[in-house]
């Protein structure tokens, strides 16, 4: 079977949400639904060093919108069974049969479904699959200004980027086997350390 | 990728619809990108990103930020302005009612025609504004038309970089001082210092080559007291600076090269003038040398790292590692942003680092940087301005930012004050027709002293304003002019700082309701003053482009096609891909006595013996100092103001911009940002409202309590559009109503980050979230 997954370079990200504004434009998202997160997180602080100030800090971004899982928990988790895993590997929902519980809400650890109160039913990334069957790329990999994101089969993206599918405080990726890559930035390393958080949750 | 279509079929859900290529408004950001606009039954419906293929760093993409890719809801706007209205009430009360176009050309006409016979044309002013860069539409159609019937008050220099544009001759004798980007791959190290651009975007796709230039193993260290964006995602290191110590910093480093040999002595030798006694101009032989200044010889201080510790709030340690790194490590880039010299005398820090680069060499080499404002070699890059003005009857100029001293007391001011042109305006400024511009009220120095000034109905006895929203600046106007968007009309960009491209931005829908271009308005008011036929020269909106585009032929493009075969295309512009960067004084590196730069020494100008000339040393030296600001933390005001605040540009704006698009602001909303070290003693906690204060006024917003602004530092992003309360307390967050009116010394240019408030939470604590 075909995977399809995401890349994220979080040491190239900037969390500019230009991937975020092509998403919610392309899709005519309304405002609180957010397929595509950009998550700052930080942590740390500052120490005197005679007159000065010595940042001892960790920041940095994550993009994160559905990451397509091997395993998917909102999938399992949905009793009306309206989620699928196409042929591709994409987690779609279907609107028609979704009841608007939300329960794939809280069995994806990543926040991905997101609740259309208008419409009543949840919804999510597809991948953007009706660009990417003409052979176009996702609006947010075409959006990137940093070139920082990317899409494709998981295995070559594995085979070009890495196989790190974690980064803190992302969940392990054993939980539900993410289609995602992600570089590490620099800063990801000391997270734990400087007790780093997701500092902009009111965006998110 | 599929083949590129110039019409491609519209995806599902765009059936009947088709695409546009054009360019982004563009505001006064700094990037000029291509969006691919898909439009249906007059409508905007989706905006995507620019698709040509290859985006090698020769031509790469020119990707859109978030502010372009939404712009179709500031386009779709319930908000927009209608129709043109005249005011009612007070000045400033907003209270305005609808009128015709025909009256709206008849009373700006009849106002033009009888201020200029009543005071004289030096007393109509089109303030700076930056609201479209279109080049054929925005202020400059209003000056074209002022200057067929008697001329109007002109200005100099800009809100962006007063001090950068004016300090940057004083050591090379012009502004073109910057390699093409693409040569920022040959550097091996890259000072980011008060640079952010991946905020406020330093053109389109700088970001992305200092991306390619790390990529290429070059190291990048950013300077800033924010820990900017471009700190997290451009640089491998970021180091904090105290806002308005560079030059301190500057000067400590300088001090670790020369004392310890790592200057360029033979490049000083041959190149530099003033660097020490064995090399001052005439007339100044024995006064302070740069290097008597670093060394301490004259004042007994010498500017070591130890001296700019408490100064700058970075250890010496780091200081000096920095200086090391920067002597040694080439060739080497210190790109000087704007933040740091918008301040008291953001001059000093320009000048300074430009010293840094000439004493260390790194002027006109590949993979080096001359430093200052850096427009690009070799012809200084792209234009702003292409609409023809004409001849300004009136001669005399002022600084941008003194408008408000214009029309206090213009009729006093003189070169003192900054005025070029005449020895005397002789009036005060009458009437204001402020086009694509929100300075007045919003992004002036002191908003609250502003809307004094303009409320007051004998001072500017009358005020136009031509714009797509009620901008605070709009909610002042006595005539209301709705301009159209740069959607609805036709239009020509060009890179901003950097850009070997030029821009289409073709009509794309129709003006929303009454609106009309800027263009079509003042061809309007030509009308009524019968000068008509001289304005339009019979051309409408897209013959000017037209005409546009046959200039930039003959002179920058040859090898662009017309206007018609661009517009067949689809393509939306014109790019000469850049694949042997330009590098600044190369000749002048090469041969300084065929090739020597235009100062009055031929070289660069470490002592000016221009600026020593103005005999006002303490402020504005000859050789690049420290200076300690007006408002400081080491000041007797940092006693009931003892927080520095900045007012950085975010990317939910362009300056005021966008500021009333919530999907903007949700996605970066308006927050004042304090570290915790600052918050603590104060009560302070995450989300809380927080009054920020000081002499000129107030503000109340949410905080963000963050590590990433240093302590004793308060960002709160500018540009957001001033709301007051009953008790004037702006709860919007304006960083306006903390900054000054106060200008520097020697470009007559806005310090707005030099400001000092005391920061309280304000009423009941805010939800945590």
């Amino acid at each position: 079977m075909r995977q399809l997954g995401f890349f994220v370079d979080s040491a190239a990200c900037s969390g500019c949400k230009a991937c975020a504004m092509a998403c919610r434009d392309r899709n005519n998202l309304p405002p609180g639904v957010r397929w595509r997160r950009v998550y700052e997180v930080g942590g740390g602080g500052w120490r005197r060093e005679g007159e000065a100030w010595v940042p001892e800090i960790a920041v940095y971004n994550l993009s994160i919108a559905c990451n397509h899982c091997e395993k998917p928990l909102c999938l399992d988790g949905c009793p009306a069974r309206a989620i699928a895993k196409r042929e591709d590997g994409i987690v779609v929902i279907d609107p028609a049969k979704c009841l608007g519980c939300r329960y794939c809400e809280w069995a994806c650890p990543y926040g991905a479904p997101q609740f259309d109160e208008a419409a009543g039913v949840m919804t999510k990334c597809d991948l953007c699959a009706g660009l990417i069957e003409r052979g176009g790329r996702p609006a947010c990999v075409a959006a990137c200004p940093m070139r920082a994101l990317d899409f494709g089969e998981i295995e070559e993206l594995r085979a070009k980027y890495g196989t790190t599918a974690e980064a803190h405080p992302l969940p392990k990726a054993e939980i539900t086997e993410p289609a995602l890559v992600i570089r590490p930035h620099r800063d990801a390393a000391k997270a734990k350390t400087a007790a780093a958080l997701i500092k902009n949750r009111e965006e998110v | 990728m599929p083949e590129r279509s110039a019409f491609p079929t519209p995806p599902a859900g765009l059936e009947g619809a088709h695409l546009v290529r054009s360019g982004c408004p563009a505001h006064n950001c700094g990037g000029r990108c291509l969006l691919h606009v898909w439009v249906r039954d007059g409508k905007i419906l989706r905006i995507d990103a620019d698709d040509r293929p290859g985006d090698e760093p020769s031509d790469p993409q020119l990707r859109a930020c978030i502010r372009g890719r939404a712009y179709r809801y500031r386009q779709n706007h319930k908000d927009r302005l209608r129709y043109p209205m005249k005011r009612i009430g007070k000045r400033g009360e907003a209270k305005f009612t609808r009128i015709s176009w025909e009256e709206a050309f008849g009373t700006m006409a009849e106002r033009i025609v009888s201020v200029r016979d009543a005071y004289g044309p030096t007393s109509i002013f089109v303030p700076y504004g930056t609201g479209s860069y279109n080049l054929t539409n925005g202020r400059w159609t209003a000056e074209r038309l002022l200057n067929l019937v008697g001329g109007s008050l002109g200005y100099y220099n800009s809100y962006s970089w007063a001090c950068i544009s004016a300090a940057t001759p004083t050591v090379f004798g012009t502004n073109i001082t910057g390699n093409q980007r693409q040569d920022w791959l040959n550097a091996k190290l890259i000072l980011m210092w008060s640079w952010n651009p991946a905020e406020m975007r330093d053109g389109t796709n700088s970001e992305y080559f200092i991306r390619k230039a790390r990529e290429r193993g070059a190291r990048v260290v950013c300077l800033d007291p924010r820990m900017t964006m471009s700190a997290v995602a451009l640089a491998d290191e970021w180091i904090p600076v105290r806002p308005g110590t560079d030059a301190a910093l500057m000067s400590a480093m300088a001090y670790v090269m020369i004392t310890e040999g790592l200057v360029d002595r033979a490049f000083i030798r041959s190149h530099c003038l003033g660097f020490d006694a064995s090399q001052m101009p005439a007339g100044a032989e024995s006064e302070e040398s740069y290097e008597d200044y670093i060394l301490g010889r004259r004042d007994g201080i010498p500017k070591t790292p130890g001296w700019a510790e408490p100064i700058s709030a970075m250890p010496r340690a780091t200081i000096a590692r920095l200086a090391r790194e920067y002597a040694t490590i080439k060739p080497a880039v210190l790109y000087q942003g704007y933040g740091m010299q918008r301040r008291a005398y953001g001059e000093q820090a320009v000048r300074a680092g430009c010293v840094l680069a000439a004493i260390t060499g790194n002027v006109g080499i590949p993979g080096g940087w001359a430093g200052g404002i850096a427009l690009q070699a070799p012809d200084g890059g792209p234009r702003w301005e292409i609409l023809p003005l004409g001849e300004n009857p009136v001669t005399a100029k002022i600084p941008s930012f003194l408008w408000s001293e214009a029309v206090l007391r213009g009729r006093d001011m003189g070169p003192a004050d900054g005025v070029v042109g005449a020895d005397r305006l002789g009036t005060d400024i009458k009437l204001i027709w402020s086009v694509a511009s929100n300075i007045l009220i919003n992004q002036h120095g002191n908003v609250n002293r502003s809307a004094r000034i303009l409320a007051d109905e004998s001072r500017v006895e009358f005020l136009a304003v031509q714009d797509n929203f009620m901008t605070p600046t709009a909610r002042f106007a006595d005539l209301l002019l709705p301009a159209c968007t740069q959607f609805e009309t036709w239009g020509v960009q060009d890179g901003w700082k950097y850009g070997e491209e030029v821009i289409l931005a073709p009509k794309i829908v129709e003006p929303a309701f009454e609106s009309k271009s800027d263009y079509a308005i003042c061809a309007g008011i030509a009308a009524k003053l019968g000068v008509e036929p001289a304005y339009t020269e019979g051309r409408d909106e897209r013959g000017w482009v037209e005409w546009a585009m046959d200039h930039y032929r003959k002179t920058r493009f040859p090898d662009m096609p017309t206007l018609d075969e661009l517009e067949a295309s689809n393509s939306g512009m014109y790019v000469r891909p850049v694949t042997e960067p330009a590098v600044a004084f190369a000749d002048f590196r090469r041969d300084p006595q065929a090739h020597p730069l235009p100062t009055p020494s031929g070289k660069i100008e470490i002592f000016s013996k221009r600026l020593f000339d103005l005999k006002r040393p303490d402020e504005i030296p000859a050789v690049p100092k420290y200076i300690r600001e007006w408002e400081s933390p080491f000041g007797p005001e940092a006693a009931a103001f003892p927080l520095q605040v900045i007012g950085h540009h975010a990317l939910s704006r362009v300056h005021s911009i966008h500021d009333n698009v919530p999907e903007l602001l949700e996605a970066f909303p308006q927050r004042i940002f304090m570290n915790p070290l600052d918050a603590d003693p104060r009560g302070i906690t995450d989300g809380d409202p927080v009054r920020v204060w000081n002499d000129r006024g107030a503000l109340i917003l949410p905080v963000r309590l963050t590590s990433r602004v240093m302590p004793g530092v308060l960002a709160i992003p500018q540009g957001a559009w001033w709301t007051p309360d009953r008790a004037g307390t702006d709860r919007r967050g304006n960083v306006n109503v903390l900054t000054s009116e106060r200008w520097t010394p020697y470009a007559f240019g806005n310090a707005q980050h030099t400001i000092m408030a005391q920061a309280a939470k304000a009423g009941k604590p805010g939800r945590r979230r």
